[in-house]
């Protein structure tokens, strides 16, 4: 039933982006496509939704995960299963409903609201350690997101204050919020990137992360790792970026290093998991560090690439916890020292989990090459960020290969080994290799990869036209700022790029 | 609105006159006929659906009486309703048709008395809301207390009630001795008793004494709203009634002590910090307070294993937010939403409480929520839409509540310094909220075992308040202009000395 109703939303957000297209694909949020109605207009809020390049993609893919996750726990799900898919569908109401919010206040309605959910279905159908997970990752994530709640209403008083007091949530027309030339911007800055920083994961505030994927059902860790981590890069692109370049700007570096340190330790913290989900839980870490990096780097292939490393990683990871899924409800359990040797008995599984870790890795001519060079060539072109930063990332990818070819290679090559498979009363006794059911949920993940490899430009043609006018948001934005920072040379004003351009 | 004529006594006072005449015919017919369990219920909604309908005819007569002592303003309309509209959930929450017997000890039950008290206290509640002068709010605020100390001292056949009831009276007694000592020398000081005469003469007149009842008065209000340092009574006395009466008790002393802040706040003019020197003094003592109140409520919270004392020190931070939005001063609406909000899902847990049964008495311990998921998914669904909202979730009307308190704070025209860190302590202290609470969801969701206890589910109307409160909670939280755009008049009040309207288009600036 529920798996009925997913798919039926994904089938309307497949109508939706024929129509997206079919209107032409413009930059402006399609005014065909949104819909609003009357929420709390004492404080300017209301409920309006909207599509354009940057969201749409992200629906998809919110909308392909979330049917395919339930069609998946079909097989592991056995206790309060309404429950289970009831809370799923809140969940993909959530998350859809972060990236179609054109409203500030829904956009953060939603996105806290996935939290509820979430928290329940780790708690309830997780796994050893679910309580500590569960409740780690509700209150890291809420304590950063009402820092963020503080964060935007501050802006939209300021916004208010400057244009009369008309209150207003509309993030379009909150673009145009001055904040001044001193120190406000970085400390909204660092209000929002509380929120943000503990969803991405960033490092350093990833700990909840491992854990909760470690411990979430299969269908919870696919939904988490493939859609629920964008909702924190999605409110960078969308919000932090075009409201905040200035202080963008300056904390870049800050920022970069740190993607670059949560991509270098995520990758190096992955390589020596003794349990199979761990490693891919720390892999979306240390990913997520390069999708960071491209967000940062100031020009229009920085952000395409990194919208499309987002939808990228979504998929790719998303299939590899599903595979793994598929061999947990097999095996019941996820440790290396158990398992080996699987592409004997699993030959479809070991062509999958190999074609999805290449995905992941990056291998030219799947999805996952596109977006990386993409954000590569952004970064070493960046005037904010540059070509060392460039540099480090490359080895990312030698190390992310490392860790998932030593996957590969303990999990599927090598002699066989696993452990007895006892059979419980009421299991579904599952084939040996992937049933066509499993194979038929990863099936159109690997389309997608092989489509976005060889033809990327189903994506770049429908996101080209918003990535470049959020670009040219941020860059005018930022350069009007800077300009008004040089000219106001006689109030010394602390910023520490401004003193060296002066002298 | 009829400005031109001032109301009469009986205009005003109509609904309280209804509650009061309600709650005796409650109290006698309560005596004469013990056997039947349905008639105080009843008797008692019709008395609060009257006088929900005679509040509607006072609201006609804006203004106040020729005497002075009392008048309706859009507040004293909106908190009349707020309080009959809570009070009719109350009577459905409380509401036990089949009963036990009395005899029985350790067993909970719900008399005549019990409905009588509650209306006797809605009643003082409304008389709060429309008084004018210090004599009449001092009555109100006794007539809100009183009843709930008899309610607490005879909730349940239990020792600890009665402790608790006790320890609430003395303690309660002592606040109001303040409370009486702070308005006497306040009119000894300015010679007035009205708000408005008080006000003006504390316009033009100063007095090195001034601080003095000021202070009383506020630590005397600081009892009934439960804030911090009058909040030490809140575990033992919500553990020990039962939890029909904790759940009054966390809505009606409170709404009443914020409502009499508010007038005080209001005799300062329209900007608590503005006026020097006492003001300013005033106001930082609230702001530490509120300060304190959130952090160490939350603090105490994190250490119960009893739900109903977590549940109390969750109500002493849910005070300190409050307090937040009465340093704004033109946040009236937005206390009034919140205070809404609260009161729903308060109840909305207390009567999921009330329903399960151990030992002939409640279950009070978390642990005891154990397995309710499982055995009743209705019941733990309803539990967690009530947790989520006082967390502060959004889809839940108490997000919205939240919303509206913050944002008072962060507009630029509040006069509240540093209202920045007050906004990041209020923010912090949401989240740690959030650990408490989770350990009740925790409880009834999460943890291994079978739900031990009876639930006493032949209930229909406990089982129809819980509902009503859940889905108001929802439809609040998603479509709050129901309520809250009715509210907001509430700040544009000709009446209140308060001028600076919430969302007023000023063009000041920083």
């Amino acid at each position: 039933m529920a798996l009925l109703i997913s798919t039926a939303t994904f089938g309307l957000s497949l109508v939706m982006l024929k129509q997206f297209i079919a209107n032409g694909v413009t930059s402006d949020f399609d005014k065909a496509l949104t819909y609003t109605i009357s929420f709390l207009p004492q404080i300017g809020s209301s409920f309006t939704l909207g599509i354009d390049g940057i969201s749409l993609w992200l629906v998809l893919l919110t909308n392909l995960l979330t049917p395919l996750a339930i069609w998946q726990s079909f097989s592991s799900i056995k206790i309060q299963p309404r429950t289970y898919y009831g809370l799923m569908l809140l969940m993909q109401m959530g998350m859809t409903g972060v990236f179609l919010s054109t409203d500030l206040l829904w956009f953060y309605m939603f996105f806290e609201f996935t939290l509820v959910p979430l928290f329940l279905v780790v708690g309830i159908w997780g796994g050893a350690n679910k309580i500590q997970a569960a409740f780690k990752l509700f209150i890291y994530t809420m304590a950063g997101g009402v820092l963020t709640f503080g964060g935007l209403l501050f802006i939209v008083w300021t916004h208010a204050s400057q244009t009369g007091g008309a209150l207003t949530f509309d993030i379009q027309t909150l673009y145009a919020t001055d904040f001044g030339l001193g120190n406000t911007q970085i400390w909204v800055f660092l209000a929002l990137f509380a929120g943000f920083a503990v969803k991405v994961p960033l490092f350093p505030f990833h700990t909840w992360l491992p854990l909760a994927h470690t411990e979430a059902p299969t269908a919870g860790s696919v939904i988490l790792a493939g859609v629920l981590l964008k909702l924190g890069t999605y409110g960078f692109l969308r919000i932090v970026l075009p409201i905040l370049p200035e202080a963008s700007d300056q904390l870049a570096p800050l920022i970069a290093m740190l993607s670059l340190v949560g991509l270098v330790y995520g990758a190096l913290a992955a390589w020596v998991q003794p349990d199979i989900k761990k490693l891919v839980a720390y892999s979306s870490v240390s990913h997520l560090g390069v999708c960071m990096l491209g967000l940062f780097t100031f020009n229009s292939e920085g952000l395409s690439g990194s919208l499309l490393y987002m939808i990228n990683h979504g998929i790719s990871t998303g299939a590899l916890f599903l595979i793994i899924g598929m061999v947990y409800d097999r095996y019941h359990t996820r440790a290396f020292s158990e398992l080996g040797g699987l592409a004997k008995k699993m030959p479809i599984m070991a062509f999958f989990m190999i074609f999805f870790s290449m995905s992941s890795v990056g291998l030219p001519g799947l999805n996952g090459f596109i977006s990386e060079f993409v954000i590569f060539v952004a970064t070493f072109n960046s005037t904010v960020l540059g070509p060392w930063y460039a540099l480090i990332a490359v080895s990312g990818v030698i190390l992310s290969a490392i860790y998932m070819l030593y996957l590969c290679q303990h999990m599927i090559f090598g002699p066989f080994k696993a452990p007895e498979v006892v059979h419980h009363e009421g299991d579904d006794v599952l084939p040996e290799d992937l049933s066509p059911r499993e194979w038929g949920i990863l099936l159109p993940l690997a389309i997608l990869v092989l489509a976005l490899g060889i033809y990327p430009k189903i994506y770049f043609s429908t996101t080209n036209a918003a990535i470049d006018q959020l670009n040219t948001t941020i860059i005018v934005k930022r350069d009007a700022i800077q300009e008004a920072i040089k000219k106001s040379e006689a109030t010394p004003v602390v910023l520490n790029r401004n003193i060296t351009e002066i002298k | 609105m009829n400005l031109i004529e001032n109301p009469t006594l009986i205009q005003v006072m109509l609904p309280i006159i209804i509650l009061l005449c309600g709650a005796m015919v409650v109290v006698l017919q309560s005596v004469i006929k013990e056997g039947c369990r349905c008639v105080s219920p009843l008797l008692s909604l019709v008395t609060l659906v009257l006088a929900l309908m005679a509040n509607q005819c006072a609201s006609k007569h804006l203004g106040v009486v020729d005497d002075g002592s009392v008048g309706t303003t859009l507040l004293s309309y909106w908190v009349a309703n707020i309080g009959l509209l809570v009070g009719i959930l109350l009577v459905f929450i409380s509401w036990r048709p089949d009963g036990f017997g009395e005899d029985e000890p350790g067993k909970v039950y719900i008399t005549g008395e019990f409905f009588a008290m509650m209306l006797f206290s809605i009643a003082g509640l409304l008389l709060v809301g429309v008084s004018n002068n210090l004599i009449i709010l001092f009555l109100g605020l006794e007539l809100v207390s009183m009843p709930t100390y008899i309610m607490v001292t005879l909730s349940r056949n239990v020792f600890q009630s009665k402790e608790a009831g006790l320890k609430y009276f003395f303690l309660g007694a002592l606040a109001a001795g303040i409370l009486a000592y702070g308005f006497a020398i306040l009119y000894g000081i300015t010679g007035a008793l009205e708000y408005d005469q008080i006000a003006t003469w504390m316009q033009s007149n100063t007095s090195p004494y001034f601080v003095v009842p000021f202070l009383l008065i506020i630590a005397g209000l600081c009892y009934k709203i439960a804030a911090l340092p009058m909040h030490f009574y809140v575990g033992d006395v919500y553990q020990g009634a039962s939890s029909p009466v904790s759940a009054l008790l966390a809505f009606m002393p409170k709404i009443a002590g914020f409502v009499s802040i508010t007038f005080i706040f209001n005799m300062f003019g329209t900007d608590l910090f503005a006026m020097a020197d006492l003001g300013h003094y005033i106001g930082w003592t609230f702001w530490i307070l509120a300060a304190l109140t959130m952090t160490v409520g939350n603090t105490l919270a994190l250490m119960q294993t009893n739900t109903k004392r977590v549940m109390a020190y969750s109500s002493v931070a849910h005070t300190g937010y409050m307090m937040t939005a009465l340093l704004v001063g033109a946040a009236t609406d937005a206390i009034l939403f919140y205070m809404a909000v609260y009161a729903i899902a308060t109840l909305g847990i207390f009567g999921v409480l009330s329903l399960i049964e151990k030992d002939g008495d409640e279950a009070q311990q978390l642990m005891d929520l154990r397995g309710l998921g499982r055995a009743y998914p209705g019941l733990a669904a309803a539990l967690a839409v009530c947790v989520f909202s006082l967390i502060g979730m959004p889809l839940t009307a108490g997000f919205i509540g939240k919303l509206l308190v913050f944002s008072a704070l962060v507009n630029d025209a509040t006069p509240v310094p540093c209202n920045m860190i007050l906004l990041v302590i209020g923010l912090i202290n949401a989240a740690i909220g959030a650990c408490y609470y989770l350990r009740i969801l925790k409880a009834s969701f999460i943890e291994e075992g079978d739900f031990q206890f009876t639930v006493y589910n032949k209930s229909k109307p406990q089982i129809i308040g819980i509902t009503l409160a859940t889905l108001v909670t929802i439809a609040l939280g998603v479509m709050p202009t129901m309520l809250y755009s009715k509210i907001e008049t509430t700040a544009h009040s000709e009446k209140s000395p308060t001028a600076v309207v919430l969302f007023d288009r000023l063009s000041s600036t920083d």
